[in-house]
């Protein structure tokens, strides 16, 4: 094996792929603009911090003018409108999030020790901002119903906790913030998706779309091994797709910082990751990488055809979720039992590092059976490469 | 220097090459004619290394096809059917990737593939991307690139195929300036007058076999026919 040549091949691919606005697109745009904005753009669009939502009111009368400037706030703006409109019509119009009839007498209703007022609701429940406005509002009329029931219980001599006998006092034994948990479910996910997809179209162009432009014919009367060149393009593969799991990771990061910021959450989420699992998960995300495009060479190189390899290799974008998501569901003991199968071992590694409970020997066996993974899917590949029938296919 | 010995290649109960032999000396070229389906470019591809006999055998350039496949592919210079050039990639950059792949020294591949690009009168193009390209001039890119590590070896599939005639003469010239020079070359072509024009010696391919094999002259003492598309006519009709 000669290292020159597969530098030389190396070399010519990334060149290639980088000029290639597909590659591109996948690599870099996808990851660090298009992730972010779908992620965070509707929570921001839809935060009521940002932009309050309309409440439209028609009262009963002026009793309840109180009610309605203690419900009035940064988050809600209420609009009195007159008797004769018709509220189901504006809500569904999108004129207002939400609307609510007041009854007459509204003050003087609470007012007494045991009556009770009701306010008429109109809300589009399949509407998101409908669903934050009815949130918004059901908090303030809890707020405010809590304090006429104190009213009323102070007229009876009975302190407000005489309606809560029991208290629950919570001890949480949780060691990480909730910005770790958020995020122990969320990067695994992402990180495989686009250790998958960032690398697929290059893969697809490099093996099987070489095989269709016939330019894998001339490269193949050089000098160079079958060897060297698998291992020159799986090298390439694996850069492609770590670099779009990187770039993924800072464009959530971004999307984070600047929307996250923008609705008024924590923009670090409270995350604190030590050195030593900030490498775990570097390394795991070069796992990640290493076993999709490995993984990715060898169903594309098999394939007949470029639509072939495309029809092979894009449901994987589909099957990374399927241990991302079942991660969430599995008993430790039961996901100790996958801890060796591929893209499992990664993800697993990730998600331990950033609750901060990665063992050493767990995590060496996790890389150490991807490491074996990626080896067996290099050598099937070479092997189709080496195979007559894959090169009398095209 | 190429010699074949009933070289044959069969995919399954199909044969596509039955037992050819031939020998093309240093300093000439020889034509492999033959209707579409007939054993050429696989003929080509098994002398390429592309694919393995399944009988027989051949050594190009002193080096045995089945042993010491990776010498023999550094000692020809491959023209395929298909250019298969890298749209993305400049003249130059091909010339830059094919020769560092024969390794050759990085000064005198740089010398050598601006000479190549003067030669075909691609320099003013040499940096552009060939996707661009006229099919003529990505013919004479695929040219260069079989060109870059000065084989002793040439195997030419449809050199000038598809070509309008100012390109598939600079193609020829090429070809016979190469031969002055003394590699051996191979051409597998279609086209008669450029066989008669180019070729020292043809061979005539129908159904995996060779039917006959000689020079022009021969082959119309042979068959009494004057130009060479008569006598190929009347050899793959037989």
């Amino acid at each position: 094996m000669n290292l020159g040549r597969i530098i030389t091949i190396a070399g010519k691919e990334l060149k290639d792929a980088l000029r290639d606005r597909r590659t591109i697109l996948a690599m870099i745009v996808i990851p660090i603009i298009v992730l972010p904005v779908l992620m965070f753009m509707p929570a921001f669009l839809a935060s009521p911090e940002r932009n309050p939502v309309r409440i439209a009111v028609i009262q009963g009368d002026s009793t309840s003018d109180d009610f309605l400037a203690a419900l009035a706030s940064d988050q809600i703006h209420v609009v009195r409108i007159g008797s004769e409109e018709n509220m189901t019509k504006l809500i569904q119009n999108g004129d207002y999030e939400l609307g609510m009839v007041l009854p007459q007498n509204f003050s003087r209703i609470l007012e007494g020790p045991a009556q009770r007022a009701t306010i008429t609701v109109f809300v589009d429940q399949s509407s998101t901002r409908g669903t934050i406005a009815l949130a918004l509002v059901q908090d303030a009329i809890t707020k405010y119903a809590d304090k006429i029931v104190a009213d009323r219980l102070a007229k009876t001599g009975l302190p407000p906790e005489a309606l809560t006998p029991i208290e629950t006092d919570l001890h949480s034994v949780t060691v990480t913030g909730t910005g770790a948990l958020f995020l122990a479910i969320l990067l695994p996910l992402f990180l495989g998706i686009y250790a998958v997809t960032g690398a697929m179209y290059f893969v697809m162009d490099t093996t099987a779309g070489e095989k269709k432009r016939k330019t894998l014919e001339a490269l193949l009367t050089m000098p160079a091994t079958r060897t060297e060149i698998v291992i020159g393009k799986f090298l390439i593969a694996v850069l492609i797709a770590l670099l779009s799991s990187v770039l993924a990771i800072i464009g959530m990061t971004a999307g984070i910082v600047v929307f996250s910021g923008a609705i008024g959450e924590s923009s670090t989420l409270g995350l604190s990751i030590s050195v030593t699992n900030l490498l775990l998960i570097g390394l795991a995300t070069l796992v990640l990488a290493m076993t999709s495009a490995s993984l990715e060479m060898v169903i594309s190189i098999f394939a007949r055809s470029f639509k072939e390899a495309q029809s092979f290799l894009s449901p994987l974008s589909i099957v990374v979720v399927v241990p991302a998501i079942a991660m969430q569901y599995m008993s430790e003991q039961t996901l100790r039992l996958f801890a060796i199968a591929p893209i499992f071992n990664a993800m697993i590694i990730i998600r331990d590092a950033l609750l901060n409970r990665a063992s050493a020997t767990s995590a060496t066996l996790e890389f150490l059976s991807a490491f074996v993974y990626m080896v067996i899917a290099l050598a099937v590949a070479i092997k189709i490469f080496n195979s007559e029938k894959a090169m009398v296919r095209y | 220097m190429i010699q074949c010995e009933a070289l044959t290649k069969r995919f399954g109960e199909f044969t596509a090459v039955d037992h050819v032999s031939f020998e093309v000396g240093n300093g000439k070229v020889f034509g492999l004619l033959g209707p579409n389906g007939a054993g050429k470019t696989t003929t080509m591809r098994l002398l390429s290394t592309l694919l393995k006999p399944t009988s027989g055998t051949a050594t190009v350039a002193g080096h045995d096809l089945l042993r010491e496949p990776q010498k023999v592919r550094a000692s020809i210079g491959v023209l395929p059917e298909d250019t298969g050039l890298y749209d993305r990639l400049t003249p130059r950059e091909h010339l830059l990737y094919y020769g560092r792949l024969h390794r050759m020294p990085e000064d005198l591949l740089r010398k050598r593939g601006d000479e190549l690009l003067d030669i075909m009168e691609l320099k003013d193009r040499a940096n552009t991307k060939v996707g661009d390209f006229s099919k003529g001039m990505k013919q004479k890119v695929a040219l260069l690139r079989a060109f870059i590590h000065d084989p002793p070896v040439l195997l030419l599939d449809e050199p000038t195929g598809g070509l309008d005639v100012m390109s598939a003469r600079s193609i020829q010239g090429f070809v016979e300036r190469f031969r002055k020079e003394g590699k051996a070359i191979m051409i597998s072509t279609h086209n008669m007058t450029e066989a008669q024009k180019l070729c020292d010696r043809v061979a005539i391919i129908d159904h995996a076999k060779i039917v006959a094999a000689g020079t022009v002259a021969e082959l119309q003492k042979r068959t009494s026919q004057k130009d060479l598309e008569s006598i190929f006519v009347q050899l793959v009709t037989e």
